[in-house]
Protein backbone atom coordinates (compact mmCIF):
# COMPACT_ATOMS: atom_id res chain seq x y z
CA UNK A 1 0.00 0.00 0.00
CA UNK A 2 0.81 3.35 -0.86
CA UNK A 3 2.28 5.78 1.55
CA UNK A 4 -0.42 8.48 1.44
CA UNK A 5 -2.57 5.31 2.44
CA UNK A 6 -0.77 4.33 5.18
CA UNK A 7 -0.44 7.60 6.62
CA UNK A 8 -4.10 8.23 7.06
CA UNK A 9 -4.24 11.48 5.15
CA UNK A 10 -5.71 12.76 2.44
CA UNK A 11 -4.47 14.47 -0.85
CA UNK A 12 -6.37 16.57 -3.46
CA UNK A 13 -4.40 16.75 -6.87
CA UNK A 14 -5.60 19.49 -9.40
CA UNK A 15 -4.19 18.40 -12.60
CA UNK A 16 -3.11 20.01 -15.46
CA UNK A 17 -5.46 18.71 -18.14
CA UNK A 18 -5.15 22.04 -20.37
CA UNK A 19 -8.23 23.83 -21.26
CA UNK A 20 -10.44 21.89 -18.74
CA UNK A 21 -11.25 21.11 -15.00
CA UNK A 22 -10.00 17.35 -13.58
CA UNK A 23 -9.59 16.72 -9.71
CA UNK A 24 -8.22 13.92 -8.12
CA UNK A 25 -9.37 13.33 -3.97
CA UNK A 26 -7.01 10.11 -2.71
CA UNK A 27 -9.12 8.90 0.37
CA UNK A 28 -7.22 7.53 3.55
CA UNK A 29 -7.46 4.18 2.43
CA UNK A 30 -6.68 5.07 -1.29
CA UNK A 31 -9.66 5.21 -3.41
CA UNK A 32 -10.34 8.33 -5.09
CA UNK A 33 -13.22 10.78 -5.56
CA UNK A 34 -12.57 12.53 -9.27
CA UNK A 35 -14.28 16.15 -9.26
CA UNK A 36 -14.83 16.54 -13.19
CA UNK A 37 -12.86 14.48 -15.95
CA UNK A 38 -11.21 17.04 -18.18
CA UNK A 39 -11.65 17.03 -21.84
CA UNK A 40 -11.45 14.55 -24.39
CA UNK A 41 -7.20 13.98 -24.51
CA UNK A 42 -7.47 14.09 -20.59
CA UNK A 43 -4.05 12.61 -19.00
CA UNK A 44 -6.11 11.51 -16.02
CA UNK A 45 -7.25 8.08 -18.39
CA UNK A 46 -3.68 7.27 -19.11
CA UNK A 47 -2.56 7.40 -15.34
CA UNK A 48 -5.46 5.06 -14.07
CA UNK A 49 -4.75 2.72 -16.79
CA UNK A 50 -1.03 2.40 -15.47
CA UNK A 51 -2.71 2.49 -11.75
CA UNK A 52 -5.32 -0.19 -12.09
CA UNK A 53 -5.02 -1.01 -8.02
CA UNK A 54 -6.46 2.66 -7.70
CA UNK A 55 -10.22 2.61 -6.95
CA UNK A 56 -12.89 4.79 -7.84
CA UNK A 57 -15.46 5.47 -5.48
CA UNK A 58 -17.26 8.61 -6.81
CA UNK A 59 -16.91 10.91 -10.11
CA UNK A 60 -18.82 13.93 -9.82
CA UNK A 61 -19.56 16.36 -13.05
CA UNK A 62 -19.95 19.88 -11.97
CA UNK A 63 -21.72 20.31 -15.14
CA UNK A 64 -21.91 19.14 -18.66
CA UNK A 65 -19.42 21.09 -20.97
CA UNK A 66 -17.24 19.01 -22.68
CA UNK A 67 -14.11 20.29 -21.28
CA UNK A 68 -15.43 18.86 -17.90
CA UNK A 69 -16.76 15.65 -19.00
CA UNK A 70 -14.88 14.98 -22.05
CA UNK A 71 -13.23 12.01 -21.34
CA UNK A 72 -16.12 10.16 -19.54
CA UNK A 73 -16.06 7.81 -22.50
CA UNK A 74 -12.42 7.27 -22.00
CA UNK A 75 -12.70 6.65 -18.24
CA UNK A 76 -15.37 4.08 -18.58
CA UNK A 77 -13.64 2.14 -21.43
CA UNK A 78 -10.15 1.70 -18.78
CA UNK A 79 -12.18 1.26 -15.66
CA UNK A 80 -15.28 -1.23 -16.98
CA UNK A 81 -15.33 -3.33 -14.35
CA UNK A 82 -15.97 -2.27 -10.39
CA UNK A 83 -18.80 -0.28 -9.25
CA UNK A 84 -18.77 3.32 -8.53
CA UNK A 85 -21.18 6.66 -8.37
CA UNK A 86 -21.44 9.23 -11.09
CA UNK A 87 -22.93 12.54 -9.86
CA UNK A 88 -24.62 13.95 -12.39
CA UNK A 89 -26.44 17.77 -12.86
CA UNK A 90 -29.14 18.06 -15.73
CA UNK A 91 -28.33 21.64 -16.22
CA UNK A 92 -29.40 23.77 -18.44
CA UNK A 93 -31.27 23.24 -22.01
CA UNK A 94 -29.07 23.35 -24.46
CA UNK A 95 -29.29 23.21 -28.33
CA UNK A 96 -28.23 21.49 -31.82
CA UNK A 97 -24.68 20.45 -31.97
CA UNK A 98 -24.09 21.44 -28.25
CA UNK A 99 -26.99 18.98 -26.80
CA UNK A 100 -25.68 15.77 -29.33
CA UNK A 101 -22.37 16.44 -27.94
CA UNK A 102 -24.00 15.91 -24.40
CA UNK A 103 -25.87 12.93 -25.75
CA UNK A 104 -22.78 11.35 -27.37
CA UNK A 105 -20.52 11.87 -24.39
CA UNK A 106 -23.05 10.66 -21.42
CA UNK A 107 -24.53 7.69 -23.80
CA UNK A 108 -21.40 5.30 -22.36
CA UNK A 109 -22.59 6.29 -18.75
CA UNK A 110 -26.07 5.02 -20.06
CA UNK A 111 -24.79 1.52 -21.07
CA UNK A 112 -22.82 1.30 -17.98
CA UNK A 113 -25.85 2.32 -15.82
CA UNK A 114 -27.82 -0.28 -17.57
CA UNK A 115 -24.69 -2.82 -16.96
CA UNK A 116 -24.82 -1.88 -13.42
CA UNK A 117 -21.05 -0.68 -13.65
CA UNK A 118 -22.00 2.93 -12.36
CA UNK A 119 -24.59 4.05 -9.97
CA UNK A 120 -25.97 7.58 -11.05
CA UNK A 121 -26.75 10.25 -8.40
CA UNK A 122 -28.46 13.75 -8.82
CA UNK A 123 -26.83 16.61 -7.63
CA UNK A 124 -28.51 18.61 -5.30
CA UNK A 125 -27.60 21.19 -2.40
CA UNK A 126 -27.33 19.58 1.03
CA UNK A 127 -25.61 16.33 -0.18
CA UNK A 128 -22.91 15.48 1.62
CA UNK A 129 -20.40 13.20 -0.87
CA UNK A 130 -18.72 11.51 1.80
CA UNK A 131 -17.08 12.28 5.41
CA UNK A 132 -13.64 11.67 6.33
CA UNK A 133 -13.63 9.88 9.68
CA UNK A 134 -10.01 10.44 10.22
CA UNK A 135 -9.61 14.23 9.56
CA UNK A 136 -12.82 14.95 10.16
CA UNK A 137 -13.32 16.38 6.39
CA UNK A 138 -16.31 16.11 4.62
CA UNK A 139 -17.26 17.02 0.91
CA UNK A 140 -20.32 18.56 0.57
CA UNK A 141 -22.99 19.68 -2.13
CA UNK A 142 -23.64 23.63 -1.65
CA UNK A 143 -25.26 24.86 -4.91
CA UNK A 144 -27.99 24.21 -6.74
CA UNK A 145 -31.08 23.28 -4.71
CA UNK A 146 -33.85 21.98 -6.61
CA UNK A 147 -35.17 24.95 -7.31
CA UNK A 148 -32.41 26.47 -8.41
CA UNK A 149 -31.73 23.78 -10.76
CA UNK A 150 -35.21 25.47 -12.65
CA UNK A 151 -34.19 29.17 -12.20
CA UNK A 152 -30.56 28.54 -13.53
CA UNK A 153 -31.53 27.25 -17.43
CA UNK A 154 -30.18 30.51 -18.89
CA UNK A 155 -26.95 29.06 -19.21
CA UNK A 156 -25.59 25.64 -18.23
CA UNK A 157 -22.43 27.70 -16.66
CA UNK A 158 -24.92 29.36 -14.62
CA UNK A 159 -26.31 26.43 -13.20
CA UNK A 160 -22.95 24.47 -12.41
CA UNK A 161 -22.80 22.72 -9.52
CA UNK A 162 -20.92 24.15 -6.12
CA UNK A 163 -18.95 21.77 -4.12
CA UNK A 164 -16.81 22.48 -1.16
CA UNK A 165 -14.66 19.95 1.23
CA UNK A 166 -15.22 21.60 4.49
CA UNK A 167 -12.28 20.90 7.43
CA UNK A 168 -13.30 20.87 11.31
CA UNK A 169 -10.85 23.81 11.65
CA UNK A 170 -12.85 25.82 9.49
CA UNK A 171 -11.00 26.14 6.51
CA UNK A 172 -12.21 24.78 3.29
CA UNK A 173 -11.42 24.11 -0.81
CA UNK A 174 -14.28 25.19 -3.06
CA UNK A 175 -14.64 24.07 -6.35
CA UNK A 176 -17.51 26.37 -8.22
CA UNK A 177 -16.89 24.46 -11.80
CA UNK A 178 -18.18 27.37 -14.47
CA UNK A 179 -20.26 29.17 -12.02
CA UNK A 180 -19.83 32.58 -10.63
CA UNK A 181 -18.01 34.11 -8.40
CA UNK A 182 -20.93 36.08 -7.12
CA UNK A 183 -22.72 32.53 -6.18
CA UNK A 184 -20.00 31.51 -4.84
CA UNK A 185 -20.08 33.85 -2.45
CA UNK A 186 -23.88 33.92 -2.17
CA UNK A 187 -23.43 29.75 -1.08
CA UNK A 188 -20.44 29.31 0.43
CA UNK A 189 -20.42 28.32 4.02
CA UNK A 190 -18.97 30.46 7.31
CA UNK A 191 -14.72 29.65 7.59
CA UNK A 192 -11.92 30.86 5.65
CA UNK A 193 -11.24 29.81 1.82
CA UNK A 194 -8.13 28.26 1.68
CA UNK A 195 -8.32 27.88 -1.90
CA UNK A 196 -11.06 28.43 -4.93
CA UNK A 197 -10.27 26.28 -7.88
CA UNK A 198 -11.23 28.74 -10.96
CA UNK A 199 -13.96 29.56 -11.37
CA UNK A 200 -14.25 29.09 -15.35
CA UNK A 201 -10.86 28.72 -16.24
CA UNK A 202 -10.03 32.02 -14.55
CA UNK A 203 -12.79 34.01 -16.51
CA UNK A 204 -15.88 33.79 -14.60
CA UNK A 205 -18.92 35.27 -16.17
CA UNK A 206 -19.36 37.89 -13.21
CA UNK A 207 -16.74 39.73 -15.87
CA UNK A 208 -19.61 40.32 -18.39
CA UNK A 209 -22.88 40.17 -16.20
CA UNK A 210 -21.48 43.11 -13.03
CA UNK A 211 -19.96 46.19 -12.79
CA UNK A 212 -16.16 46.20 -12.46
CA UNK A 213 -16.73 47.77 -9.15
CA UNK A 214 -19.30 44.66 -7.93
CA UNK A 215 -16.72 42.24 -9.37
CA UNK A 216 -13.91 43.35 -7.20
CA UNK A 217 -15.67 44.10 -4.37
CA UNK A 218 -17.42 40.46 -4.89
CA UNK A 219 -13.80 39.14 -5.57
CA UNK A 220 -12.67 40.88 -2.42
CA UNK A 221 -15.11 39.59 -0.01
CA UNK A 222 -15.27 35.99 -1.20
CA UNK A 223 -11.48 36.12 0.86
CA UNK A 224 -9.55 33.09 -0.96
CA UNK A 225 -6.40 32.80 0.36
CA UNK A 226 -5.24 30.85 -2.59
CA UNK A 227 -6.90 30.31 -5.96
CA UNK A 228 -5.80 27.59 -8.39
CA UNK A 229 -6.92 27.91 -12.21
CA UNK A 230 -6.63 25.59 -14.72
CA UNK A 231 -5.84 27.26 -18.04
CA UNK A 232 -4.37 25.59 -21.38
CA UNK A 233 -4.39 26.91 -24.79
CA UNK A 234 -7.32 28.76 -25.63
CA UNK A 235 -9.42 31.24 -27.92
CA UNK A 236 -11.83 32.75 -25.08
CA UNK A 237 -8.97 35.01 -22.68
CA UNK A 238 -8.78 32.90 -20.22
CA UNK A 239 -7.89 33.68 -17.67
CA UNK A 240 -9.30 37.02 -17.46
CA UNK A 241 -6.58 40.04 -15.91
CA UNK A 242 -9.30 41.93 -14.20
CA UNK A 243 -10.10 38.89 -12.37
CA UNK A 244 -6.18 37.82 -11.65
CA UNK A 245 -6.05 41.95 -10.29
CA UNK A 246 -8.36 41.71 -8.16
CA UNK A 247 -8.04 38.31 -6.60
CA UNK A 248 -3.98 39.20 -6.28
CA UNK A 249 -5.21 43.17 -5.11
CA UNK A 250 -7.53 41.30 -2.56
CA UNK A 251 -3.91 39.28 -1.26
CA UNK A 252 -4.76 35.86 -2.92
CA UNK A 253 -1.94 33.74 -4.04
CA UNK A 254 -2.82 32.59 -7.42
CA UNK A 255 -1.28 29.83 -9.72
CA UNK A 256 -2.57 28.82 -13.15
CA UNK A 257 -1.84 25.69 -14.72
CA UNK A 258 -0.69 26.63 -18.49
CA UNK A 259 0.71 29.31 -19.54
CA UNK A 260 -0.67 31.50 -21.93
CA UNK A 261 0.40 34.23 -24.35
CA UNK A 262 -1.23 37.33 -21.66
CA UNK A 263 1.72 36.15 -19.35
CA UNK A 264 4.35 35.82 -21.28
CA UNK A 265 4.59 37.44 -24.78
CA UNK A 266 7.13 35.46 -26.15
CA UNK A 267 6.00 31.82 -25.86
CA UNK A 268 5.79 31.22 -29.36
CA UNK A 269 9.58 31.32 -29.08
CA UNK A 270 9.72 28.99 -26.35
CA UNK A 271 11.28 25.36 -26.90
CA UNK A 272 8.86 22.55 -26.55
CA UNK A 273 8.83 20.74 -23.46
CA UNK A 274 10.59 23.98 -21.10
CA UNK A 275 8.01 24.28 -18.78
CA UNK A 276 7.98 27.06 -16.05
CA UNK A 277 7.42 24.47 -13.66
CA UNK A 278 6.01 21.10 -14.37
CA UNK A 279 4.60 20.47 -11.42
CA UNK A 280 2.55 17.56 -12.66
CA UNK A 281 6.12 15.92 -13.47
CA UNK A 282 7.07 16.45 -9.87
CA UNK A 283 3.96 15.50 -8.14
CA UNK A 284 4.15 12.03 -10.37
CA UNK A 285 0.93 13.12 -12.24
CA UNK A 286 0.53 13.47 -15.84
CA UNK A 287 0.14 16.56 -18.44
CA UNK A 288 -1.66 16.73 -20.99
CA UNK A 289 1.19 17.11 -24.22
CA UNK A 290 0.08 20.18 -25.45
CA UNK A 291 0.77 23.83 -24.58
CA UNK A 292 3.29 25.00 -21.53
CA UNK A 293 2.89 24.16 -17.57
CA UNK A 294 3.42 27.53 -15.51
CA UNK A 295 2.53 26.26 -12.44
CA UNK A 296 1.10 22.46 -13.74
CA UNK A 297 -0.49 20.25 -11.29
CA UNK A 298 -1.04 21.12 -7.35
CA UNK A 299 -1.66 19.18 -4.28
CA UNK A 300 -3.19 19.84 -1.43
CA UNK A 301 -2.80 17.83 1.62
CA UNK A 302 -5.35 17.42 4.29
CA UNK A 303 -4.66 15.78 8.27
CA UNK A 304 -6.58 16.67 11.12
CA UNK A 305 -4.11 19.61 11.70
CA UNK A 306 -5.16 21.83 8.46
CA UNK A 307 -4.79 22.34 5.05
CA UNK A 308 -1.10 22.53 3.47
CA UNK A 309 0.81 22.90 0.12
CA UNK A 310 2.61 20.77 -1.77
CA UNK A 311 6.48 22.66 -1.43
CA UNK A 312 6.22 24.11 -4.83
CA UNK A 313 4.64 27.33 -3.88
CA UNK A 314 7.87 29.17 -3.87
CA UNK A 315 9.97 27.22 -6.54
CA UNK A 316 6.69 28.85 -8.51
CA UNK A 317 6.70 32.03 -7.33
CA UNK A 318 10.30 32.48 -8.17
CA UNK A 319 9.73 30.37 -11.51
CA UNK A 320 7.36 33.00 -12.79
CA UNK A 321 9.89 35.81 -12.52
CA UNK A 322 11.23 35.29 -16.07
CA UNK A 323 8.09 36.17 -17.71
CA UNK A 324 6.83 39.19 -19.57
CA UNK A 325 3.70 39.75 -17.70
CA UNK A 326 3.74 37.58 -14.50
CA UNK A 327 -0.58 38.63 -13.44
CA UNK A 328 0.32 36.65 -10.51
CA UNK A 329 2.63 39.11 -8.80
CA UNK A 330 2.32 42.44 -8.12
CA UNK A 331 3.67 44.69 -11.10
CA UNK A 332 6.48 46.26 -8.60
CA UNK A 333 7.89 43.07 -8.72
CA UNK A 334 8.11 42.22 -12.87
CA UNK A 335 11.27 42.25 -14.33
CA UNK A 336 12.49 45.28 -15.95
CA UNK A 337 14.26 43.87 -18.21
CA UNK A 338 13.57 44.94 -21.45
CA UNK A 339 15.90 45.29 -25.35
CA UNK A 340 18.38 47.35 -24.84
CA UNK A 341 18.13 49.60 -27.68
CA UNK A 342 22.44 51.01 -28.14
CA UNK A 343 21.95 54.50 -29.76
CA UNK A 344 24.45 55.65 -32.46
CA UNK A 345 27.51 57.72 -31.75
CA UNK A 346 26.34 61.02 -32.29
CA UNK B 1 19.34 -1.79 -23.11
CA UNK B 2 20.48 1.65 -23.53
CA UNK B 3 20.97 3.11 -27.06
CA UNK B 4 22.28 6.45 -28.15
CA UNK B 5 20.44 8.02 -31.31
CA UNK B 6 23.29 10.56 -33.08
CA UNK B 7 21.56 13.30 -34.29
CA UNK B 8 20.29 13.76 -37.49
CA UNK B 9 22.59 14.79 -40.05
CA UNK B 10 22.10 17.46 -42.91
CA UNK B 11 23.76 15.71 -46.45
CA UNK B 12 26.16 17.58 -48.11
CA UNK B 13 27.08 16.71 -51.97
CA UNK B 14 30.70 18.12 -51.77
CA UNK B 15 34.06 15.72 -51.89
CA UNK B 16 35.20 16.06 -47.78
CA UNK B 17 32.16 14.00 -47.03
CA UNK B 18 33.59 11.46 -48.66
CA UNK B 19 36.77 11.24 -46.70
CA UNK B 20 36.90 9.46 -43.55
CA UNK B 21 34.96 10.89 -40.62
CA UNK B 22 36.23 9.86 -36.80
CA UNK B 23 32.95 9.11 -34.90
CA UNK B 24 31.95 12.50 -32.50
CA UNK B 25 33.03 12.31 -29.35
CA UNK B 26 30.27 12.05 -26.58
CA UNK B 27 31.54 14.30 -23.92
CA UNK B 28 33.36 17.69 -24.00
CA UNK B 29 34.95 19.28 -22.14
CA UNK B 30 33.73 22.49 -20.63
CA UNK B 31 36.63 23.74 -18.28
CA UNK B 32 40.36 21.95 -19.06
CA UNK B 33 42.15 19.49 -16.78
CA UNK B 34 44.05 21.64 -14.02
CA UNK B 35 46.11 19.48 -11.21
CA UNK B 36 45.84 23.58 -8.94
CA UNK B 37 42.01 23.26 -8.37
CA UNK B 38 42.61 19.59 -7.01
CA UNK B 39 42.18 18.05 -10.37
CA UNK B 40 38.71 18.58 -10.46
CA UNK B 41 37.23 18.64 -14.29
CA UNK B 42 33.76 19.90 -15.99
CA UNK B 43 32.74 18.14 -18.92
CA UNK B 44 29.45 17.79 -20.41
CA UNK B 45 27.80 14.97 -22.03
CA UNK B 46 26.65 15.60 -25.62
CA UNK B 47 23.56 13.36 -25.56
CA UNK B 48 20.18 14.23 -26.45
CA UNK B 49 18.50 10.49 -26.29
CA UNK B 50 18.27 8.04 -24.00
CA UNK B 51 16.04 5.11 -24.90
CA UNK B 52 13.95 3.14 -22.20
CA UNK B 53 12.65 -0.23 -22.64
CA UNK B 54 14.48 -1.06 -25.85
CA UNK B 55 13.78 1.97 -27.91
CA UNK B 56 10.18 2.01 -27.01
CA UNK B 57 10.36 5.09 -24.53
CA UNK B 58 12.50 7.70 -25.64
CA UNK B 59 14.23 10.06 -22.99
CA UNK B 60 14.66 13.43 -24.96
CA UNK B 61 16.90 15.48 -22.72
CA UNK B 62 16.13 19.27 -22.85
CA UNK B 63 19.93 20.37 -21.87
CA UNK B 64 23.60 18.38 -21.93
CA UNK B 65 23.64 17.01 -18.50
CA UNK B 66 27.32 17.64 -16.85
CA UNK B 67 29.34 15.51 -15.10
CA UNK B 68 32.34 16.40 -12.47
CA UNK B 69 35.29 14.44 -12.70
CA UNK B 70 37.42 14.68 -9.98
CA UNK B 71 40.71 13.28 -10.73
CA UNK B 72 42.08 12.52 -7.68
CA UNK B 73 39.73 10.41 -6.35
CA UNK B 74 38.92 8.37 -10.23
CA UNK B 75 35.04 9.39 -9.38
CA UNK B 76 32.81 10.92 -11.85
CA UNK B 77 29.06 12.42 -10.77
CA UNK B 78 26.52 13.54 -12.70
CA UNK B 79 25.66 16.72 -11.60
CA UNK B 80 21.94 17.12 -10.58
CA UNK B 81 21.32 13.20 -10.85
CA UNK B 82 22.92 11.23 -7.87
CA UNK B 83 25.00 9.83 -10.52
CA UNK B 84 28.76 8.36 -9.61
CA UNK B 85 30.97 5.95 -11.62
CA UNK B 86 34.26 5.84 -11.82
CA UNK B 87 35.92 8.65 -13.73
CA UNK B 88 37.87 5.31 -16.25
CA UNK B 89 34.05 4.50 -16.96
CA UNK B 90 32.26 7.25 -18.56
CA UNK B 91 30.14 5.09 -21.12
CA UNK B 92 28.38 3.32 -18.18
CA UNK B 93 26.88 6.75 -17.54
CA UNK B 94 23.91 6.55 -20.53
CA UNK B 95 22.83 2.89 -18.14
CA UNK B 96 22.67 4.77 -14.95
CA UNK B 97 21.02 7.62 -16.03
CA UNK B 98 18.14 5.44 -17.36
CA UNK B 99 18.12 3.53 -14.61
CA UNK B 100 18.54 6.12 -11.87
CA UNK B 101 15.11 8.17 -13.99
CA UNK B 102 13.26 4.60 -14.02
CA UNK B 103 13.38 4.38 -10.41
CA UNK B 104 12.97 8.02 -9.06
CA UNK B 105 10.12 7.95 -11.58
CA UNK B 106 8.19 4.74 -10.01
CA UNK B 107 8.89 6.31 -6.85
CA UNK B 108 7.59 9.43 -7.37
CA UNK B 109 4.64 7.73 -9.47
CA UNK B 110 4.04 5.68 -6.68
CA UNK B 111 4.03 8.58 -3.71
CA UNK B 112 7.69 7.42 -1.87
CA UNK B 113 10.13 9.77 -2.91
CA UNK B 114 12.87 9.95 -0.08
CA UNK B 115 13.76 13.63 0.41
CA UNK B 116 17.12 12.80 -0.60
CA UNK B 117 16.21 11.95 -3.85
CA UNK B 118 13.09 15.13 -4.00
CA UNK B 119 16.83 17.40 -5.07
CA UNK B 120 17.26 14.63 -7.80
CA UNK B 121 14.05 13.87 -9.20
CA UNK B 122 13.45 18.10 -9.41
CA UNK B 123 16.77 18.76 -11.55
CA UNK B 124 15.72 15.70 -14.31
CA UNK B 125 12.65 16.83 -14.57
CA UNK B 126 13.37 20.31 -15.83
CA UNK B 127 15.86 18.73 -17.86
CA UNK B 128 14.24 15.64 -19.47
CA UNK B 129 11.63 16.23 -21.68
CA UNK B 130 8.70 14.72 -19.80
CA UNK B 131 5.75 15.15 -21.93
CA UNK B 132 7.82 13.15 -25.01
CA UNK B 133 8.39 10.04 -22.35
CA UNK B 134 4.36 10.04 -21.25
CA UNK B 135 3.46 10.41 -24.85
CA UNK B 136 5.08 7.29 -25.60
CA UNK B 137 3.50 5.38 -22.64
CA UNK B 138 0.17 6.50 -23.68
CA UNK B 139 -1.88 3.98 -24.76
CA UNK B 140 -4.05 4.07 -27.65
CA UNK B 141 -7.63 5.73 -26.74
CA UNK B 142 -10.97 5.27 -27.49
CA UNK B 143 -13.16 8.11 -28.81
CA UNK B 144 -16.40 8.11 -30.95
CA UNK B 145 -16.74 10.71 -33.90
CA UNK B 146 -18.85 11.27 -36.94
CA UNK B 147 -16.63 10.67 -40.32
CA UNK B 148 -17.06 13.82 -42.17
CA UNK B 149 -15.32 14.59 -45.70
CA UNK B 150 -15.93 13.32 -49.17
CA UNK B 151 -13.98 9.72 -50.52
CA UNK B 152 -10.70 10.82 -51.04
CA UNK B 153 -10.39 13.04 -47.85
CA UNK B 154 -11.11 11.93 -44.58
CA UNK B 155 -12.14 14.06 -41.52
CA UNK B 156 -13.61 13.30 -38.05
CA UNK B 157 -15.94 15.62 -35.89
CA UNK B 158 -15.40 14.96 -32.37
CA UNK B 159 -18.63 15.46 -30.29
CA UNK B 160 -17.20 18.53 -28.53
CA UNK B 161 -16.06 19.98 -31.39
CA UNK B 162 -17.64 22.24 -33.88
CA UNK B 163 -14.73 22.25 -36.53
CA UNK B 164 -14.21 18.91 -38.17
CA UNK B 165 -10.49 17.43 -38.28
CA UNK B 166 -8.53 16.44 -40.95
CA UNK B 167 -7.25 12.63 -40.88
CA UNK B 168 -3.96 12.09 -42.45
CA UNK B 169 -3.86 10.33 -46.12
CA UNK B 170 -2.42 7.22 -44.57
CA UNK B 171 -5.07 6.54 -42.47
CA UNK B 172 -7.53 7.03 -45.52
CA UNK B 173 -8.12 3.19 -45.86
CA UNK B 174 -9.82 2.77 -42.42
CA UNK B 175 -12.39 5.56 -42.91
CA UNK B 176 -13.24 4.56 -46.34
CA UNK B 177 -15.48 2.16 -45.00
CA UNK B 178 -17.76 4.50 -43.46
CA UNK B 179 -20.12 6.89 -45.57
CA UNK B 180 -19.54 10.66 -44.64
CA UNK B 181 -22.24 11.15 -41.77
CA UNK B 182 -21.43 8.16 -40.22
CA UNK B 183 -20.46 7.38 -36.25
CA UNK B 184 -17.87 5.24 -35.50
CA UNK B 185 -15.87 4.12 -32.34
CA UNK B 186 -11.86 3.53 -32.57
CA UNK B 187 -8.60 3.20 -30.66
CA UNK B 188 -6.58 6.19 -30.82
CA UNK B 189 -3.11 8.24 -30.39
CA UNK B 190 -1.66 11.36 -30.62
CA UNK B 191 1.25 13.29 -31.14
CA UNK B 192 2.46 16.74 -28.99
CA UNK B 193 0.07 18.60 -30.87
CA UNK B 194 -2.91 16.72 -30.31
CA UNK B 195 -2.77 15.08 -34.71
CA UNK B 196 -3.36 11.47 -35.02
CA UNK B 197 -0.59 9.09 -35.59
CA UNK B 198 -2.81 5.81 -35.11
CA UNK B 199 -5.71 4.52 -35.88
CA UNK B 200 -6.93 1.08 -34.56
CA UNK B 201 -9.62 -1.52 -34.27
CA UNK B 202 -12.07 0.67 -36.10
CA UNK B 203 -16.08 0.07 -35.87
CA UNK B 204 -19.54 1.75 -36.79
CA UNK B 205 -21.75 2.67 -33.71
CA UNK B 206 -24.93 3.72 -34.27
CA UNK B 207 -25.65 7.56 -33.79
CA UNK B 208 -26.95 9.20 -30.32
CA UNK B 209 -30.26 8.11 -29.86
CA UNK B 210 -32.34 11.09 -28.27
CA UNK B 211 -35.20 9.12 -27.51
CA UNK B 212 -32.67 6.87 -25.54
CA UNK B 213 -32.72 10.36 -23.34
CA UNK B 214 -36.40 10.99 -22.30
CA UNK B 215 -36.10 9.39 -19.46
CA UNK B 216 -32.47 10.65 -18.69
CA UNK B 217 -31.19 10.39 -15.65
CA UNK B 218 -32.33 6.95 -15.07
CA UNK B 219 -32.30 6.14 -11.53
CA UNK B 220 -31.61 9.06 -9.30
CA UNK B 221 -31.49 8.53 -5.58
Amino acid sequence: MERVASQGILTIDFWDVGQGDCTVITKPDGSLIIIDVGPRNSPLIDWLRDHPRKRISDVILTHNDSDHIGAIPALLEARSVGSWNVWLLQDGPRTGRRQQAVVKLLTPLKRAEVEGIIQVRGITKGTTIWTDPHTGSYLDIIYPSELDKVLSHESPNLGSAILALMHPKGKMVIWPGDNTVRRTLEERPHGMLHTLFGPHHGGPEDRTRSSRKTFEKETHEIAAENAQISVGKNSYDHPNLRYLTYLRKAGCQISCTGLTRLCDRRIKTRKAGHHIMNGSALLGLRRTSTGFACRGAKRLTITSEGIFPDKYEATHREAVQALTHPYCMPRETWSKKRPQITQPPS
Amino acid sequence: MVLDLPPPQKAEHNSANERFRPPAPITRAITPFDPSSGFLQTISFRKSYLALNGDREPMRLLEEPKILIDRGLNIAKLEGWGISVDADKLSAIPREMARRFMKLWQDVEHNRLSEEDQGNWEHIVSTVDMDAFYLSLSQPRYLEGQRAGGDLQAHVRWPDQDQSERVPDKFLGEFSLLDPGEWFGAYFRFDLEGKITSVERLVQIPPPEADLWNEWPAKVY
